[in-house]
């Protein structure tokens, strides 16, 4: 399998502070990798410097064997590297429908012309309800997102990204602060995601990540502690005593 | 029944659009009438303030970016405007586009600064650069610093348009105030309108999706000064004269105060503010107070009891009614 994301050497210090240190991270192309670890290990810090949303104090990121270190968020987001936010990131005062065009009308080039009339824009909405559709928000795509519950927002920005159709899709706490009855929806549309693009997602529900997830990343204050399967990762004893606790089973 | 019902409803959004083209169609009757019953100076004075406040509404209501910075613009084309009729020989038309012009190149240096920044730190960014610029003009020969361009000559537009005459410059006026409020609406209303109201409601995930995020801001930075330009430009036709006052700090305060009180982020809201401003000052000043206690007052009102100003609250108003009255309307087809 051939990398598609790869950190090396990758450092953020914040005055002194390294909240992440010379990260090796290789992701393959196809997979589903998870990043683990303690409140305040660094898994959305380094999700901020694949992004570029931080600007690394040393290191390089190579995205398809390009270094992308010195660009911007944008950039990367365009090279087909996007993201979603650990805490819901939408647009609040638009319908279902308009989040998902504004991705969508970036990508296919429409989002600068000021002399076009908006109706422009509808050209896009049946490619926005078939995405809606797909994690299935279709029947809402007219109401203002406000009015949504927590997990549809998730899968809004889940929709809102894929419309990018994105390369490596990252994922921060997808299922975080989510209802126990929305979780089965959004694992499965993570696992249909991934079979078109590569997932990397910050997870903290280990079942989660043992049903989904190929590779794990352990990361422990800001450093890799340990790498592999989850079954690999699940018998260390050393994660098990930083991450999970002495005397906890899996 | 129901379908015969339901074709004899009118639906919601032909019933805004019928809503928007009688309010249409009644401003611009409004504006054909008004210099029978108002002064016409006056009426163009207002037009203009109403232009530049609509401008700036570009950037603080749609754009989210509190510029302090906007009489640079304004004062700045009236001044070059001024300068290339009376010391140049340019007409009307010509004269009002190298002062756009002005404002466009001053807008992007500006802008191209300020953007890097949010927040508190761009509209400090806005007024610091502001300040230089009304510096510089103080200083510059061609605008004899506290005296000004003064008597500056109205050419007939075209060679035919009399300018001289109040009457022929108030529909002039009207036809450029219309034109300015024409670009306006089609900016918001535009795929690039809706960029902008995406980065307004969440910058890092527009940046996330792949906006280069200040490219668009600048680029309606530049539009708004380019349009602020234009209003500035025009007072120097209606008053013949361009002063320090027009690029002075309390400028760039006054329009921002106009666009809140008439409401920040709607299309018609900061020309109801500029009339408001500009009633009170013109018929509160022969009075003993001070008229700047009347204006803060308004002001005072208007963020206690209608924060969305006076326009967004009458928005507020009428969305709440089309949307209890389509719920209604589907209750009854049931």
């Amino acid at each position: 399998m051939s990398i598609v994301l790869e950190a090396r050497k990758v450092s953020k210090n914040f005055g002194g502070f390294y909240a992440v240190k010379n990260v090796d991270l290789k992701v393959e192309k196809g997979s589903v990798h998870a990043l683990i670890g303690p409140n305040g290990a660094g898994k959305t810090t380094l999700f901020g410097l694949l992004t570029r949303f931080h600007a690394a104090s040393s290191g390089n990121i190579f995205l398809d064997s390009e270094n992308i270190t010195g660009e911007g968020p944008a950039d990367v987001a365009l090279r087909g590297l996007c993201r979603s936010f650990q805490i819901s990131s939408i647009f609040p005062g638009l319908t279902l429908r308009d989040n998902v065009r504004v991705a969508l009308q970036h990508r296919h080039g429409l989002s600068h012309q000021f002399w076009l009339p908006s109706r422009t824009l509808s050209r896009f909405d049946d490619e926005a309800d078939q995405l809606l559709d797909r994690v299935g928000l279709a029947p809402l795509a007219d109401r203002l997102c406000s009015e949504v519950s927590y997990g549809r927002k998730r899968a809004l920005e889940i929709a809102t990204t894929l419309a990018m159709q994105p390369k490596v899709l990252l994922l921060d706490e997808p299922i975080a602060g989510m209802a126990a009855g929305d979780i089965p929806m959004i694992v499965e549309l993570i696992r249909s995601v991934a079979k078109d693009c590569t997932v990397v997602m910050v997870e903290h529900n280990l079942s989660v990540v043992e049903r989904l997830c190929d590779r794990v990343t352990v990361l422990v204050r800001g450093e890799v502690m340990a790498e592999g399967t989850y079954r690999e990762i699940r018998d260390n004893a050393a994660v098990r005593q930083a991450y999970i606790g002495a005397g906890f089973e899996v | 029944m129901t379908a015969m019902l339901a074709k004899t409803q009118v639906c919601p959004l032909h019933r805004r659009m019928y809503a928007k083209l009688a309010l249409l169609a009644a401003g611009l009757a409004l504006l054909a009438a008004a210099p029978m019953f108002l002064y016409p100076v006056f009426l163009m004075k207002l037009l203009c303030f109403g232009l530049f406040a609509a401008a700036l509404n570009l950037v603080l209501g749609y754009g989210g970016m509190v510029a302090f910075g906007h009489a640079t613009f304004f004062g700045g084309a009236a001044y070059v405007t001024a300068h290339a009729i009376k010391e140049w020989g340019f007409g009307a038309g010509s004269g009002l586009m190298i002062g756009v012009a002005f404002a466009l190149v001053a807008g992007f240096l500006m802008g191209i600064i300020a953007i890097r920044r949010q927040g508190f730190y761009f509209a400090m960014t806005t007024l610091a650069l502001s300040q230089m610029a009304y510096f510089a003009f103080f200083q510059a020969p061609f605008t004899n610093a506290e005296d000004g361009i003064q008597r500056v000559p109205r050419p007939n537009f075209l060679g035919f348009v009399p300018l001289a005459d109040n009457l022929a410059l108030y529909y002039f006026v009207v036809a450029v105030f219309l034109i300015g409020m024409a670009v306006i609406w089609r900016v918001i209303h535009s795929p690039f309108g809706a960029s902008m109201t995406a980065i307004r409601e969440n910058e890092m995930r527009t940046l996330s999706l792949g906006y280069r995020v200040n490219r668009y801001k600048l680029t309606v930075f530049v539009i708004s000064a380019g349009l602020s330009g234009l209003a500035g430009s025009l007072k120097v036709l209606v008053f013949q004269i361009a002063t320090l006052t027009d690029v002075a700090w309390q400028m760039s305060g006054e329009v921002i105060l106009m666009t809140l009180l008439g409401g920040v982020g709607t299309f018609l809201g900061p020309v109801i503010g500029a009339a408001l401003v500009l009633t009170i000052q013109n018929y509160m000043a022969s009075t003993s107070v001070p008229v700047t206690i009347f204006i803060g007052a308004a002001f005072i009102i208007c963020v206690m009891l209608f924060r969305k100003g006076i326009v967004g609250e009458i928005d507020a108003f009428m969305r709440r009614e089309w949307a209890a009255d389509s719920i209604r309307k589907k209750v009854e087809l049931q």
